[in-house]
């Protein structure tokens, strides 16, 4: 395993006389894949628990205004205006 | 990379797969449009909401697992064979990020020294492929609009574009599926693999979905739920065929050595995905046959009604792409006509014999003109060789393969996983709007937002107007 430097995120130390043979992943913290993949799977199951949330309160917001006549009414009306 | 050819053919290679992601991406353009359209204007923003959001989760969950189980699943597995090892395609592969191809930093990495060339293509094919799962979600998202809860049409948006075709893939398209290889089964640009799937998919939600409110009068008889917006339907439909050319590009190899496909040595070849040849100009002019029957074959069943003449156009380049490497321009013409013209006549019957609600045709123009396209194709190659040349034991296209295969991918991959999902979701009250919701609208809190800060907005300007004395 290379040695990282010190203060550096990369392996990559420097492109002067670099020998593209001997060079493969480039990106910063090489060796934390797995971290990043398991943030990652909690970034996405994070995100379908946190819309669920959204998404409900909003559907029962936009219940109450639709069982309000007055408006339902309108929106019904409007539907047939652009044909 | 070490030598000037070498380093040639892989950057034309990387550069050739790059340019159809962008060319691909006009097909979502497409689809967002043609939905939004297609929608009444009470929900034409959550349909284009629903759309848009399945790009970013369908993107990160083919990261985590979707490119892995292509590589993972030609044998099944279990049916040929085990799990194929790769650990390339695992998320946490180092080839997974920006690589230059040089000796593995982590022991259990797998790229040998000598392979930089997949280190530079892992992430252009990589996204090709994620382009077609994107598709695989897009043609089920239109079919369930104005009824399904968004949440719900996301995780099913998963399922389908980075689990479930991408599994039929492995099987069906890949030079080592195992239905390829027992079955003889041909799909050269996905009349099965993406459309079939994606057809019997939507079907599976429709099921237990349910039709809109008020599209099916009390004896049954469908009333017809317009778009919108026609020009904006048909525009979008248009750009859906735009994209459709980077598909198709996409779908094959662009140059590979003959001697490495097992063929005689000293030639070089552009080939399907299965390593099997053909060339662009063969794609390009089938590609143009087909549309035009699929326009011609629309425009005749339908009277000239643009909706159905735009999505003849689209079942008939869905029927048949599953021989388009191979079949004459006029074969192509006709098959294409036969895929628009049964996609009509099956949608409506479907619609009225089953109550099927779907709202653009979906389950008609991909999942029925794909598996016709397949069986077309079992008969019209009858006998060609569906493995690549480096397989001895030859597997021919039959239309028995065929027939299976569209069974595979239309009810055994798409119908059946999304019908019991679907069912898991209804069961836990996620699948559906609430039916007050439905009648107003989903956009209703946006659009009362809306019209109060139009208010807000018009009182100011006439507070503005008396203040300078234009209104008194």
């Amino acid at each position: 395993m290379p040695s990282i430097q010190f203060l550096s995120m990369t392996i990559v130390e420097t492109w002067v006389g670099a020998d593209m043979s001997q060079i493969g992943p480039i990106y910063p913290m090489v060796g934390s894949e797995v971290i990043l993949f398991f943030i990652g799977i909690v970034f996405w199951l994070g995100f379908h628990f946190a819309q669920h949330g959204i998404e409900s309160r909003e559907l029962q917001a936009d219940e109450e205004a639709a069982k309000t006549p007055k408006i339902l009414n309108r929106v019904l009306s409007k539907e047939t205006e652009h044909y | 990379m070490d030598t000037d050819i070498g380093a040639l053919t892989v950057i034309f290679t990387e550069f050739y797969y790059w340019i159809t992601v962008p060319l691909m991406f006009l097909i979502h353009v497409g689809f967002c449009m043609y939905e939004v359209g297609a929608s009444r204007r009470k929900n034409h923003l959550h349909t284009l909401m629903k759309n848009t959001m399945l790009i970013p989760l369908v993107t990160i969950t083919f990261f985590f697992f979707g490119w892995w189980i292509y590589f993972a699943f030609p044998n099944g597995p279990f049916i040929t064979g085990g799990l194929v090892e790769n650990t390339s395609a695992l998320p946490w592969s180092e080839i997974m990020g920006p690589h230059l191809g040089g000796p593995p930093v982590n022991d259990a990495d797998a790229v040998p020294l000598g392979n930089a060339a997949w280190a530079r293509l892992n992430g252009v094919f990589w996204a090709a492929f994620l382009l077609f799962s994107w598709t695989a979600a897009s043609i089920v998202s239109g079919a369930v609009i104005e009824r399904i809860r968004s949440g719900a049409f996301w995780i099913l948006a998963v399922l389908i574009g980075s689990v479930m075709w991408i599994i039929d893939a492995a099987w069906g398209w890949h030079p080592d599926g195992w239905m390829v290889t027992q079955l003889g089964y041909h799909d050269a640009y996905a009349s099965g693999v993406i459309h079939a799937i994606a057809g019997g998919f939507a079907l599976g939600i429709l099921v237990p979905l349910g039709p809109r409110l008020g599209k099916f009068a009390p004896d049954g008889t469908p009333r017809n739920i317009n778009p919108h917006n026609k020009w904006l339907v048909t525009i979008g439909l248009f750009l859906i065929y735009t994209g459709f050319w980077g598909f198709y590009v996409a779908c094959n190899v662009p140059i590979i050595a003959t001697g490495d496909i097992g063929m005689a040595e000293g030639y070089f070849t552009a080939t399907t995905i299965y390593l099997t040849p053909t060339t662009l100009s063969a794609i390009v002019v089938n590609f143009l046959m087909s549309l035009s029957g699929g326009l011609i074959g629309g425009y005749i069943i339908s009277r000239g009604d643009a909706f159905w003449v735009y999505s003849g156009g689209l079942a008939g380049i869905i029927a048949a792409s599953a021989g388009n490497d191979l079949y004459h321009p006029i074969q192509a013409l006709l098959i294409g006509a036969v895929g628009a013209i049964c996609a009509f006549k099956l949608h409506f019957w479907v619609e009225r014999r089953f109550k099927i609600d779907d709202a653009v045709g979906a389950v008609a123009v991909h999942g029925y003109a794909g598996c016709i396209g397949l069986v077309i194709a079992g008969f019209l190659l009858w006998g060609h060789p569906a493995t690549a040349g480096y397989y001895e034991d030859v597997a021919v296209i039959t239309p028995w393969g065929q027939f299976a295969g569209a069974v595979i991918m239309f009810w055994v991959l798409g119908f059946l996983p999304a019908f019991v999902v679907s069912n898991i979701l209804k069961s836990m009250g996620m699948l559906r709007i609430p039916e007050a919701v439905e009648l107003a609208g989903l956009d209703i809190s946006a659009d009362l937002a809306d019209e109060m800060d139009a208010i807000e907005v018009s009182e100011a300007d006439i507070a503005e107007a008396r203040r300078l004395g234009l209104l008194t």
